[in-house]
């Protein structure tokens, strides 16, 4: 029906590539969150399925057409911009009605399709307003509404809410979520905050360096990332990366031998070393026993929780606990087995799970 | 850190004073030629400084009315200032959307080329212009004087500036929404760079109404002139220098620019206080 294929999409502009042979399947009426540093080519994406910008090589198709060729207004798609994009000398309902206006929708079906859209996100009352009048929220809101008039089967939108404060943005992430419900088009969503990819996806593409480094549903991203960039990106503090050597059956953390289990001895297999991973949630703390003793480097109290950091060597560990953890200097560290991951020490790769 | 208040006192003064000796400089010529032009011709030469009128008359004003078709002038003048104003209006404005809007091959290296000819002289290319105007057989024509002038860089540098304020966002919108090059500039991009437009109209139209030399390479026949030329036409041929008609007939040019002024005042002082687009 209405998916968006990419078949080996290349996007350059003079001699830097934007985008390295993009293949990417959105099944249609999903919700998929791309997700990605700051100039990894996740907008180019978007703006390519919108036709704002041209397809270097390879083809895009929009619900089984090639659409490479097809111009912004033929594709069918609404957009919500960062900056909202409202027109600054029309009142709300103009700015709203502006595209269904052009297209001579006749006037009854505009007002139905203005007050229908207005009644869902709460915005009856601005409708003779004009866009400096209202606050961020609201415009975010009213750019929300032009896209939802249109009912287009694509609804593509470009970091909407990072204008927005952290308590607007709880809210509208919610709003998005249940827009998408009214009438379920093929949503794609740009972003680098990752509670919004997780909260908001159906699936999350992962992008670093114009290249796809997962494709997959939120709870695979956090608990099965691909490799260590997605371990590190995605999660807040960040998943600790140890390079540490393997030697027989014990993995070798700051000088001190820990036996691997078997499961995870036999998928280690030949490797000599190996990038141990762990998110700072699961390490295991205790003031008595453990795998590991170590000295608390320095303690962030976050109010909730606890984050102590640990130095050895050139290498980092972070730990979070509840907020009433109480500590003397050395703490004992368990390595929680069931939540490891490994990577692969030369190609960051994920080398699997032991059954 | 304090400023002595009687200081502070005395620097103002002090640019008081040099704003007040510059308007007085400004202003000395226009009203130097509003008094004379009330003055008979013999006050003229009699009253060395003293530049107002020991008995204002308008005969002056009746002498170049009867003399002369002034209004046929005035007509000629409006018409080649019209049309170039709007030309160019239109040119640059349809110029500067496609550079900043659209996706023009080389527009950079074409808007640079734009550029440049603001920096070539008149006196360089009024003879190519002078001959191709010729061989269009558009000699003593007012279109013939206005063919050179439907486009202008400075237009074109300006009104690209204002655009340039607006969000890209704002036209991809509309783009997404089917709407075409033309209309989103028409109902989008001119709204919101009207005060730029307003002025850039102003100063096109007052450059063409007081440009005097290509006009009068280009306009021979009496009822073809311009105001511009038409004010020499007292200082030689009416034998002597007739210059209380002179100055009478300078008055009168000098209005319509003035009425311009002040009916779009607010527009251009708007748009020099604009510094920017906002939402």
């Amino acid at each position: 029906m209405n998916e968006i294929i990419f078949k080996n999409v290349y996007k350059n502009y003079g001699h830097v590539e934007v985008i390295k042979d993009l293949n990417l399947t959105i099944p249609s009426g999903l919700r998929l969150v791309l997700l990605g540093p700051s100039g990894c080519g996740k907008t180019t994406i978007l703006r390519m399925i919108a036709g704002l910008e041209e397809i270097t090589s390879g083809d895009l198709f929009m619900g089984g057409t090639r659409v490479n060729d097809l111009e912004p207004g033929d594709r069918n798609v609404s957009m919500v911009f960062q900056n909202y994009a409202l027109y600054p000398h029309m009142t709300i309902e103009d700015n709203i009605l502006f595209g269904l206006q052009v297209a001579k929708v006749p006037k009854s079906e505009q007002q139905e399709q203005l007050y229908w859209a207005l009644e869902i996100l709460e915005l009856t009352p601005y409708v003779k307003r004009y866009p400096k009048e209202l606050s961020g929220g609201q415009r975010q809101r009213v750019a929300l509404c032009r896209s939802l008039v249109k009912k287009s089967p694509y609804l593509l939108l470009d970091e909407p809410l990072s204008n927005l404060d952290a308590q607007l943005r709880t809210s509208a992430r919610a709003e998005l979520v249940k827009i998408h419900e009214v009438y379920n088009p093929t949503f794609v969503y740009v972003t680098h905050d990752q509670v919004e990819a997780m909260t908001i996806g159906h699936k999350i593409v992962v992008l670093d360096k114009s290249i796809i480094q997962q494709f997959d549903v939120p709870d695979n991203i956090y608990n099965k990332p691909n490799n260590v960039f997605v371990a590190k990106f995605i999660g807040s503090p960040s998943m600790n990366i140890i390079e540490a050597p393997i030697e027989g059956e014990s993995i070798i953390i700051d000088g001190i031998r820990v036996k691997v289990p078997t499961n995870w001895r036999e998928k280690v297999g030949e490797r000599s070393k190996i990038k141990f991973g762990v998110r700072p949630e699961h390490v295991i703390l205790d003031t008595t026993h453990g795998d590991l003793k170590l000295k608390s480097d320095f303690v962030e109290n976050h109010g909730n929780r606890k984050c102590i950091s640990f130095r050895f060597g050139s290498q980092q560990l972070m730990a979070t606990t509840e907020p009433e953890f109480n500590f003397s200097e050395d703490l004992y560290l368990k390595i929680p087995w069931q939540r490891i991951h490994f990577f692969d020490n030369e190609s960051n790769i994920n080398i699997g799970y032991p059954n | 850190m304090q400023t002595n208040p009687s200081k502070k006192k005395n620097k103002e003064f002090f640019w008081h004073v040099l704003l007040l000796a510059l308007v007085v400089i400004t202003f000395y010529p226009l009203l130097f030629m509003f008094f004379a032009s009330l003055k008979t011709n013999n006050e003229l030469f009699r009253s060395g400084l003293n530049i107002f009128p020991t008995s204002p008359t308008f005969q002056n004003f009746l002498l170049v009315f009867t003399k002369q078709p002034v209004l046929q002038f005035i007509g000629n003048s409006l018409v080649i200032a019209l049309i170039v104003t709007f030309a160019k209006l239109i040119t640059s404005i349809l110029t500067s959307y496609a550079l900043v809007f659209m996706n023009v091959k080389y527009k950079e290296a074409i808007f640079y080329i734009f550029t440049i000819t603001m920096f070539v002289p008149f006196s360089v290319i009024m003879i190519p212009n002078y001959l191709t105007i010729n061989k269009f057989l558009l000699m003593d024509s007012l279109l013939g004087v206005a063919l050179p002038q439907l486009a202008d860089a400075m237009g074109i540098f300006r009104i690209r500036q204002a655009m340039r304020q607006i969000p890209k966002s704002l036209v991809e919108a509309a783009r997404i929404d089917k709407v075409n090059h033309f209309t989103a500039m028409v109902r989008i991009v001119i709204p919101l760079v009207r005060s730029s437009i307003v002025a850039m109209g102003i100063i096109f139209f007052i450059n063409s109404w007081n440009e005097f030399i290509w006009p009068m390479l280009i306009l021979k026949s009496r009822e073809k002139s311009t105001i511009t030329i038409a004010l020499q036409y007292f200082l030689n041929s009416e034998g002597g220098s007739a210059w209380g008609s002179s100055m009478a007939l300078a008055t009168i040019a000098t209005l319509v620019p003035l009425f311009l002024y002040l009916i779009s005042q607010r527009q251009i002082i708007s748009t020099f206080l604009q510094s920017g687009l906002k939402e």
